[in-house]
This record gives structure tokens, C-alpha cells and sequence, in this order.
């Protein structure tokens, strides 16, 4: 092996060294002869009549002594790539179409290297086990109840099973960090025994312990990794450090190892008394390491029996067991539908990919006939030429490796994002060397299987035959009718998916051009608090940033109002319409101008009606719930108390182009913490920048956390997110379906104009045309591409009533959409199945005939 | 290279034995062990250059003989073989089942 290697890197030297060595040989039988009495030319002659053919044993010779395998191989590949360059729409085909399915396989890999392949970052997760609490069932639903803090020490204390025990808070507080600039970050409460019970190690200093949560206790709070690294440059000597976390001092007193959770950046101690969170059925995880050795079904016995020991519930009664789930187990479990789903659509995909990529290796293959029968008229042997076949197939593969593992690495969040799969938060895919190494091993493999049929099919030349014309009849290959069938289905699937893609798409175009009532091209939304949650700090500051505000250059108008358009998740929506009072907004003057409120009649709040219960009516509510009367001068109640009526407004889709318009009543702005009010400004131009923005706020008093800036239209887009995500989806797979199915069409067609060369041949010596060539050649393919299309419409027309849910102002069955379509299609298969074509117009009749 | 049968296959074998034999009293290059063939068999084998430096290259590739280059005692530059350790048991196998097998052939002829 080694001895290969090294003959390979001085093969000049070793055949010189045989030439030599034969050299010398001859020249002493010349010597011998020359003795006996020939001259030098006789001598000459007889001796090399004699040795033979010496170059084919310099050949044999060098077969032993030379680069074996490792040598052929490195010609094959230059050779490879010579071929590629001289065919770029060959390569280009190929290594596209290969790298969409490899991009498709590593990200499959890495999900399933995350989900499953990838040991968790505890210490033998399977010892891992969540608790619940079993009490009688009520009203026939069983009762299973998150465990109060009381039974976590309990537990811990009676049952020798547990090694460690201990319990978080799921719900992620996201609280004010300082020192320097205030952040908001995540916090999870958590009991002592929570990172032991994971088996994880801190960085630095301690965890959390049982004193810790005791009343009365100094506060104190353990760092992640990632935050401790970034945010407080790693420094050694955080230990015994204060920081402000929403006001409080809190002392760090450790650091969590890394990559321990992806999103939580802080723990702070569980209260164990009073909170709501410590009771029973408070929403608490309970996770319990078991002792090595017992196995998991004796300790949840022995934990069942523990727990019948603890004291009973007042309103559930008395305790009768333990709900124990394996923790690792439910990681699998809970994706285990979803992955199989995925895995089997991305294969499906890949196999596609690798039909169409083996028809155009086929295709590509059979015009080197000529080139592979004389290889194997020169002694190359059947193995040999597979070899030189699939070291093609390698060198695409790993072409196209490359370029899907760069593919996969930029869109897996966008993927994983619109992927129905939920991942925990300790383990997050990404594209690294395991999930690279298993892509490229899978990608060869792909090409490998792609290239060894028509492989072998085509090594199986001769160049006797050849020459006296008899080849085996690789025209027929195995692609005729599959080949037009998978083309058929093909066309079908992408046009079906082009159909569903173009009606989302219109659909998504009306609902960006519904009149919303207000403008979110020049708002923008500033959300900034008080760290102080005084009610008084809060109620005096925002009228003053909004003052502000108004002075600074590039403001049209500026408010504030507890209220965003479009906003998900608005706080105070459960404080609804009712049937009496339309949807109260509170809001500063300036706010209905910053947002471009049309008004009908009267006018928009003042500074004058700053304690005067004023009310600015939405046109909708106005007429709801005052009648056809103009509305201005007249009462409504509003938080169950009379407000006057001093203006109304034009209708405001505040929850977007999908949705009705609401009855709103704008009235002045209470700021409070529970619903932090944010600054909405109108500017001209670019307006303001953040850095201004944020000067302005610190200057008002108070110290402020500035959250962010966002543009009106980013409210916009969220609001139409889901939409947007959908029809991002269907395109992006309408798009890729019509891509494969014309890399098929390219591929049949190929083969078509190969197998009817004889008739194309003859067709020519009678005097057809090159046009009437090139269109019997065309239709080959293009009939079972129509026959496709027709099928796909078909089918798209029936099936499209699926999808009106999702349709906006665009009906299912929308000649427009469906007509485009078909019109793209057929020109993009015509022109795909006419490139090659064109290539049979050209053929000389009299090879043609000969072969 | 060419599919062989397995008649030549024992004709390998034997000049493969008879080139090991050769080298057994020191290493030689091609032509000299082509030569001594000829003169230890009194001319009744000639060996053929077209298969004795296949055997060569052969048995070097699996270590039965070692080679490296010299100069002859003329002067020339020349490559030399000679026997390995994995050659000399060879050389010993090879000959003693030559043997068994020509007593066989000789006792059915003589019966």
C-alpha cells in the first residue's frame, strides 16, 4: 500500500527505472550474440525478436511495480474534469441537481443527528425521569399534578432511589439586567438539585442550594455560559459580583456549564413558600436523577411508595402515586412522528433527484461509447471501466456536496423554522463536521447508486463490435417507458404545486393592498420603559418623552398608546369589545396623527383634555353603538365610566388586511408596568436614528431600557407572517418540483434523440428537414410532458378548493393563475426538450447508420 | 492484464521455484539468472525474458525477493535481486512439494 503511494509520487522514476533494467538485459544478449560471432545489427534483430514486445513488458512490469489503483484513479478524475469543463451544461445540470437532494440530506442529517444521534449535554440522560403527582380522578378525567415544592423535599428526603432532585419553573420570565446598558433576558426560577439532577457541572462556583430559597434569604443568581461569556466578557472573577435584575440587587454565585441550555441566560432560586408556582399543580418540571444500578421501573415503585407518604391534597385528597415519564424518552417520542414525516418526504425527494440525475448520466454516458470501447479495446477490463464510471459519479458528488452543504448551512433555520418540528431547548441543529462527514458518505452513496446502472450497462462494450457495428443496444436502456412515465408524474406534481404556490402568491398580493385605514409605511414604533415600576415614574414619563419627541427634526408626530397596530399577542385584548363599549386604546395626543387616523368629524385629543374623560370614537363603533347621529358632544361609557365624544376617526384594520375592522375609542393614556406603553412617531424621510432616539429617552429622568425600533411595515409583516411563511413554503417546493421535472425532460429527451438516431438517420438520406427531425424528436418527450401538464391542471383545478381557507380575495380555481402556469410550463419544458435536440438535426446519416 | 489459466499457473510456479533456486547463493540481477538457467539446465531451458521479469516483478511484489540497483563487475549499472526471508521459506516449500509431486508422476509411470 505504502509502496503504491510512494511509486505513485515518482511513477517518472519507476518506469524509467523497468526501461532501464530492460535496457541493460538487451544490450548484454547483444553482447552475447556479437560474441558469437553477428554483427551489432543482426545481433539486434534477433535478440529483440526474441525478448518480445518490450514496451508491453515495461507495462506489466510497471502494473506491479507502479501506482496500482491509486494511480488510475488520479487519471480518471483529471480526465473527469477535463470532460466536465468541456461540457458545462452537462456539468452544470448534474452537479445542480445533485447538490438540491445532498443539500436535502444534510439537512435531514443534521435533525436527526440533533434528535437523536447527538448525546444530550447531561451525564446519562436516561437515568433522567419527570415527576407528576396521581390523585384520584375527578369527574372521570384523571388527575396528574405538577408537585408542590413541599413534596420535591419530601421526596428527596425519604426515597433512596433519587440521587438528585430538583425542579424548574417552564415559564421563562424575561427580566431588566444591569449593570450598563439594560437588557431584558431570560430567567428561569429553579430548586437546588436542578443542574445536579442533570449531572452538570459548573464552571464556576457553585449552583443552587436549599438555602438559597429560604425566606429572607440574600438573593443570588446563577449565569449561563453563553451570557457570561458574552455579556460579561468571561471574567474570572464573577463570582461574589451584584447585579440589578428588575431592580433587585442579586449576588452571582456561579456559572452553568456551556451549551448547557440554548435559551436561558439566568437561574434564579424557586421561592419555596407562598408563590403560587410552589403549590401543587403550580406548572413546576420536576426531574429526578435515579441511582446507578436500580433499575428505572423499581425506582418508580419505591417513588410511588414514597409519595403515598406525603400529606394529602385539600381539594384532590390524598396522594395515590407517582407519574414518572423518562425524560429522554419524551425528547424521542415527541418528535418521533413529526422526523418520520420529514425523513420520508426528503427521501422521496432524493430519489427523485437521483432518477433524473441517472438519466443524464445515461445520456451523457452512451455518447462516450466511442471513447469507452477503445479503452477497452486497449485492455482496460469491465471493472476498470466501471471504476473510471464511478469515479465520475464521485467526483460530481463531491462537487455537489459542496455546494449543498453550503445550501444547507444558509437556509437551515429558514427550513427548520417552517418545518413541523419542535426541538427542546438543549439541543439545537446546526451543520457541523458529523453532520458534513454523514452527508458527504451519503451523497457518494447516492451517486454511486445513480451511476452504477448505466455503468455497467455501458462497460459492457466491445470495440469489435463496435466497429463491425453490432453494439449492445444500449439505446434501449431501461429509460423508455419509466423514463416518460416518471416525466409525466413529475410535470404533473410541479405543475399541482405550482397552481397552490401562484394562488398563494396572488392571494398575499391583495392583502397587501387592503386599505388599512392607516399608513405603516412612515410609522415607526419605539418601545422603551422605566426601570423604576413606580406608578408615578411611569405615569409622568411618557407624556414628557412624547414632548420630547416632537421637537426633534424628522418627527411628523409622535405618541404614545398602550396599543400597537397589528401587534400579536396585545396584552389587553382579553379586556375586549363587550356589547356595551367598544375596545378602549389609550393613547397621548399625537398618536391617532403619528399614525395617520383619517378624521371624519370633530377633532383628535389635545393637552387640553388632559382630565377630561375625552373619547375619540372609531367611525364603526361610532355608528354601533351611538346610532346614525353625528357623534361628537354625545357620552359613551368606557371602563364603566362616561367619556364625552370629541372626534371621530376612520375605520382602523389594527388587526391587519385579514381581518375586520375593530370599534376602537381612543382615550387618554394611563401608563402602567402590566402594559408597557410604547412611542409610536410619524417621521419624514429617514427620521430620527436610534442612537437619538435613545439619547431623547435617557434624557427625560428616569433610567430606561430601550428595547427597539421597528418600522411600521415590520408590524405589517408580522402580522402577515403566517401567510407569508405559507406561501414562501409552496413556492419554494413548486419552484424545486419544476426544477427536477426539467433536469427529467432534459434527461429523456437526451435519450430520445440517442435511441432514434438510426431512424433520424435514414429520415435525413430521404430529405427530411432539420425541422422536421428536430420536431419528431421533440414530441417524444414533450407528449408525456403535456399529457403531464394537462393532469396537473386537472388535478390543481379539483383540488384547489383546499386551500380557500388560505385565500384572500382570490378564487380557488383563478383562470389567471392557472392559465400562467400552463403557459410557463409549456414554454419551459419546449424549450428544455428542444436543446438536445437540435443536436439530432445534426447528425451525419452515414455514422449514424453505421452504428 | 491477460486472464491466465491454471496450466500456466504451474508454470509460473515452477520458473518461480527455479528463480529462487537460483538466487539462493546470492543476489544476481535479470540477465545473470536468465544465464545460469541456461547453463545449469545444459541449455534445456531457456527462459523466455517475456516471462522472467513478470515472475521478478511478481515475486518482489509479495515479498519474496528484494531488489536494488548495483554495478556489475563490467561496470554496468544494473538492478539485483535477491532472496528475502519470505523467499527462502518459499524456495523451501516450493521445492519439497516438487518433489512429492514428481515421485507421484514417477511411481504412476513405472506401475
Amino acid at each position: 500500500m505504502w509502496r503504491r503511494l510512494r511509486a505513485w509520487v515518482r511513477r517518472d522514476a519507476v518506469s524509467d527505472e523497468i526501461r532501464d533494467e530492460m535496457a541493460f538485459h538487451l544490450e548484454m544478449r547483444i553482447e552475447e550474440r556479437m560474441q558469437q560471432g553477428w554483427s551489432r545489427p543482426e545481433a539486434e534483430r534477433m535478440v529483440r525478436r526474441r525478448f518480445g514486445n518490450v514496451a508491453r513488458l515495461h507495462d506489466e512490469g510497471y502494473d506491479v511495480r507502479g501506482g496500482g489503483v491509486l494511480e488510475t484513479v488520479a487519471q480518471d478524475v483529471r480526465h473527469c474534469l477535463r470532460q466536465l469543463r468541456r461540457k458545462p451544461a452537462y456539468a452544470t445540470a448534474t452537479v445542480a441537481t445533485l447538490s438540491l437532494g445532498i443539500g436535502l440530506i444534510a439537512t435531514l442529517s443534521s435533525v436527526v443527528d440533533a434528535a437523536w444521534l447527538r448525546p444530550l449535554p447531561f451525564v446519562q440522560p436516561d437515568r433522567l425521569v419527570q415527576i407528576e403527582v396521581q390523585f384520584a380522578p375527578h369527574a372521570g378525567e384523571e388527575m396528574v399534578l405538577s408537585p408542590s415544592v413541599l413534596d420535591v423535599l419530601a421526596l428527596q428526603a425519604s426515597s433512596p432511589v433519587i440521587e438528585a432532585i430538583g425542579s424548574y419553573h417552564a415559564f421563562e420570565e424575561r427580566l431588566v439586567f444591569d449593570p450598563g446598558e439594560p437588557e431584558r433576558v431570560t430567567v428561569l426560577s429553579a430548586t437546588a438539585g436542578y443542574f445536579e439532577a442533570h449531572g452538570a457541572v459548573p464552571v464556576l462556583g457553585r449552583t443552587l442550594s436549599v438555602d438559597d430559597a429560604r425566606e429572607g434569604a440574600e438573593p443570588v443568581v446563577v449565569l449561563g455560559f453563553g451570557f457570561w461569556a458574552q455579556r460579561l466578557g468571561a471574567d474570572p472573577a464573577v463570582i461574589g459580583k451584584r447585579v440589578l435584575i428588575d431592580n433587585t440587587h442579586v449576588t452571582v454565585v456561579g456559572v452553568a456549564p456551556r451549551e448547557f441550555h440554548r435559551t436561558a441566560h439566568a437561574w434564579r432560586p424557586m421561592p419555596a413558600y407562598g408563590a403560587r408556582v410552589g403549590r401543587r399543580g403550580g406548572g413546576i418540571t420536576v426531574i429526578a436523577r435515579v441511582r446507578d444500578g436500580i433499575p428505572l421501573d423499581a425506582a418508580v415503585e419505591s417513588l410511588g411508595a414514597a409519595a403515598r407518604a406525603l400529606p394529602a391534597d385539600d381539594s384532590f385528597g390524598p396522594v395515590l402515586g407517582i407519574n414518572a415519564t423518562p425524560v429522554y424518552g419524551e425528547i424521542i417520542d415527541g418528535t418521533k412522528d413529526a422526523l418520520l414525516l420529514v425523513g420520508v418526504g426528503i427521501v422521496l425527494l432524493v430519489i427523485l433527484v437521483g432518477v433524473n440525475v441517472s438519466g443524464l448520466v445515461f445520456a451523457e454516458g452512451a455518447a462516450r461509447r466511442q471513447e469507452l470501447a477503445v479503452r477497452a479495446s486497449l485492455g482496460a477490463g469491465r471493472g476498470r471501466l466501471v471504476r473510471q464510471q464511478l469515479t465520475d459519479a464521485t467526483v460530481l458528488a463531491m462537487a455537489a456536496s459542496a455546494l449543498g452543504l453550503v445550501l444547507a448551512a444558509l437556509s437551515l433555520d429558514a427550513v427548520l423554522a417552517i418545518l413541523p418540528l419542535e426541538f427542546p431547548p438543549h439541543v439545537a441543529p446546526s451543520v457541523d463536521f458529523r453532520t458534513v462527514g454523514m452527508t458527504v458518505l451519503c451523497g457518494v452513496g447516492v451517486a454511486w447508486i445513480v451511476a452504477a446502472g448505466p455503468a455497467w450497462r455501458l462497460s459492457g462494450i466491445n470495440l469489435r463490435e463496435w466497429i463491425d457495428g453490432r453494439m449492445p443496444d444500449v439505446r434501449r436502456g431501461w429509460f423508455r417507458r419509466p423514463g416518460q412515465f416518471v416525466v409525466f408524474a413529475q410535470m404533473a406534481l410541479a405543475v399541482v404545486l405550482l397552481a397552490g404556490g401562484g394562488l398563494l402568491l396572488r392571494s398575499l398580493n391583495q392583502m397587501l393592498q387592503v386599505d388599512l385605514g392607516f399608513e405603516p409605511e412612515a410609522l415607526q414604533v419605539l418601545e422603551v420603559a422605566p426601570i423604576d415600576p413606580a406608578p408615578a415614574v411611569w405615569a409622568s414619563y411618557y407624556p414628557a418623552l412624547v414632548e420630547r419627541l416632537q421637537t426633534m427634526p424628522g418627527v411628523v408626530a409622535v405618541g404614545a398608546s398602550d396599543w400597537q397596530p397589528m401587534r400579536e399577542l396585545q396584552l389587553f385584548a382579553a379586556m375586549g369589545p363587550d356589547e356595551y363599549a367598544p375596545t378602549p386604546i389609550g393613547a397621548t395626543p399625537g398618536l391617532l396623527e403619528a399614525i395617520g387616523a383619517r378624521v371624519i368629524d370633530g377633532r383628535l385629543l389635545s393637552r387640553a383634555d388632559a382630565g377630561a374623560h375625552a373619547a375619540v370614537l372609531s367611525a364603526s363603533a361610532a355608528r354601533r353603538f351611538l346610532g346614525t347621529e353625528p357623534a361628537v358632544g354625545r357620552t359613551v361609557h368606557l371602563s364603566r365610566r362616561p367619556h364625552t365624544v370629541i372626534g371621530v376617526v376612520a375605520d382602523i384594520r389594527s388587526d391587519g388586511p385579514r381581518a375586520a375592522p375593530q370599534d376602537a375609542a381612543y382615550t387618554w393614556l394611563v401608563p402602567h408596568s402590566f402594559f408597557p406603553p410604547s412611542i409610536l412617531l410619524r417621521v419624514d424621510g429617514a427620521g430620527p436614528s436610534i442612537a437619538q432616539l435613545r439619547e431623547a429617552a435617557s434624557s427625560i429622568g428616569p433610567r430606561v431600557i430601550v428595547e427597539r425600533l421597528r418600522p411600521g411595515t415590520a408590524l405589517l409583516d408580522d402580522n402577515i407572517r403566517t401567510p407569508r411563511q405559507r406561501t414562501a413554503l409552496l413556492s419554494l417546493l413548486a419552484a424545486l418540483g419544476l426544477a427536477l421535472t426539467l433536469v427529467g425532460v432534459a434527461g429523456v429527451s437526451a435519450q430520445a434523440v440517442l435511441r432514434r438516431s438510426r431512424e433520424v438517420a435514414v429520415r435525413v438520406a430521404f430529405g427530411a428537414t432539420p425541422g422536421q427531425v428536430v420536431r419528431t424528436v421533440t414530441a417524444d418527450t414533450l407528449t408525456p410532458a403535456l399529457l403531464g401538464l394537462a393532469t396537473g391542471l386537472l388535478v390543481a383545478a379539483y383540488a384547489a378548493p383546499v386551500l380557500s381557507r388560505n385565500l384572500f380575495q382570490v378564487a380557488p380555481t383563478d383562470p389567471y393563475t392557472l392559465g400562467g402556469v400552463g403557459v410557463v410550463v409549456v414554454l419551459a419544458a419546449t424549450v428544455v426538450a428542444w436543446l438536445p435536440a437540435r443536436r439530432a438535426a445534426r447528425i451525419d446519416p452515414v455514422t449514424a447508420l453505421r452504428e | 492484464m491477460a486472464k491466465r489459466g491454471t496450466n500456466s499457473d504451474q508454470l509460473h510456479g515452477t520458473l518461480d521455484m527455479l528463480v529462487l533456486k537460483t538466487l539462493q547463493h546470492g543476489p544476481m540481477h535479470g540477465y545473470a539468472i536468465a544465464v545460469r538457467l541456461e547453463q545449469l539446465s545444459n541449455e534445456v531451458l531457456q527462459v523466455e525474458e517475456g516471462s522472467l521479469y513478470p515472475a521478478l516483478y511478481r515475486m518482489e511484489a509479495r515479498g519474496a525477493l528484494a531488489s536494488e540497483w548495483g554495478v556489475t563487475d563490467t561496470g554496468r549499472r544494473a538492478r539485483f535481486y535477491k532472496l528475502t526471508k519470505t523467499g527462502r521459506a518459499q524456495l523451501a516449500e516450493e521445492t519439497q512439494s516438487w518433489a512429492r509431486i514428481t515421485a507421484a508422476v514417477q511411481s504412476v509411470l513405472e506401475s
